[in-house]
């Protein structure tokens, strides 16, 4: 499959498709979506910090979504940054993050219990720092981590 | 490139698509909305360009590809190629959206963009001048709808008589649907011919001209 520039009509119309799937958790739009609501980012400020562009959006945004605790994690988000000619480490730290604030969201009553036990309050900063942890990178790669480092330019 | 090849061509990628679709591929689902979305809907503009709504259209493909997505395992490849699937799909879909939303009756012109046939094409056949297949099928009110599965209970009836109403004429479609896609050019349009012609026949005995809104 070649990586060429989608078209803008193409774009549009896969627009509306990436819309319906961002509530669909199998898919990139979905993690795309919980992403830019965790680190209040536009479009437009998510693709800066991808460092793509908007138009590419859609195409990752219809991707299947890599399962971190996957073998083939690493594999897949290869794959998709092949695919949609973006940074690996970016992607995979992405999927990191909005799958622990995910697996952290659906635990309520585990967090509501930690006031009885500072065994599990200690978990919490070990699982969000888990979230900025790591993608193996290839030597020389760089990468910002704090994607609203990238972005506050544009506030 | 010849169309015939292209269509080939795209046979073969929707067919390579949906292994990796099966097989968890988490690039193929983007691929395939890719290559096949902006074809899908642009073949259905065609057939429905005189929508109130045509972004009604955009809605159904979109109903056809995340029903895919969900469930791609109800397509085979057996029966028809991955492009016709989410074609006839998507078209089911946008009868439903149609049906649900009664007012495009008020907008829609039947404009007899299609034929049913026509008598100078190779393979004309002679059927009633006012037999309008297509508008007696989009009228909602119309039970024909509703008995067309009854009428055509075989799935690739019901396939092929959806491409009649949407003007299809070439043969390699039909052939492909019915599965002769490799049979020698002539024979495949021999066998069409004599389908086409049965299932006209078989809808024309079976539908009154009552249903076909001659009251006025």
């Amino acid at each position: 499959m070649t990586e060429t520039p989608v078209s803008l009509r193409v774009t549009k119309q896969l627009s509306g498709l990436v819309r319906r799937l961002r509530d669909n958790p199998d898919f990139m739009a979905f993690v795309l979506a919980a992403y830019q609501r965790q680190e209040r980012l536009s479009d437009d400020a998510l693709a800066k910090y991808l460092n793509t562009t908007p138009a590419m959006l859609p195409r990752l945004a219809l991707c299947k979504r890599p399962a971190s605790n996957s073998p083939q994690f690493a594999d897949q988000v290869r794959q998709i940054a092949a695919y949609t000619d973006i940074d690996a480490a970016k992607l995979a730290n992405m999927v990191r993050q909005v799958d622990t604030l995910e697996k952290l969201a659906e635990q309520p009553e585990v967090l509501e219990s930690e006031k009885a036990g500072a065994q599990q309050i200690e978990l919490r900063p070990g699982l969000l720092a888990a979230t900025r942890d790591r993608y193996e990178r290839e030597p020389g790669e760089e990468m910002s981590s704090q994607p609203n480092d990238e972005t506050s330019s544009e506030d | 490139m010849s169309e015939e090849a292209t269509l080939g061509q795209l046979e073969q990628l929707g067919r390579v698509l949906h292994e990796r679709v099966l097989d968890g591929d988490v690039t193929a689902s983007a691929e395939v909305a890719e290559v096949l979305m902006p074809l899908t809907i642009s073949r259905l503009r065609r057939s429905y360009h005189s929508l109130y709504d045509p972004h009604l259209v955009d809605t159904a493909v979109e109903d056809a590809l995340m029903n895919y997505f969900s469930r791609p395992q109800q397509y085979d490849p057996a029966k028809s190629s991955l492009a016709s699937y989410l074609y006839m799909s998507a078209r089911g879909d946008l009868l439903n959206l149609l049906e649900r939303d009664k007012r495009y009756t008020e907008h829609l012109r039947l404009v007899e963009c299609v034929e049913l046939d026509n008598s100078e094409t190779e393979y004309g056949v002679e059927v009633k001048d006012e037999f309008d297949l297509e508008a007696l099928i989009l009228a909602l009110n119309s039970p024909v709808w509703q008995r067309l599965s009854d009428l055509l209970p075989d799935p690739v009836d019901q396939e092929i008589v959806l491409l009649m109403m949407e003007g299809v004429r070439k043969t390699s479609v039909y052939a492909d649907v019915l599965g002769i896609s490799d049979h020698p050019v002539g024979e495949q349009a021999a066998i069409v011919k004599r389908h086409k012609d049965r299932l006209k026949k078989k809808l024309q005995r079976n539908i009154q001209r009552s249903e076909l809104g001659e009251n006025d």
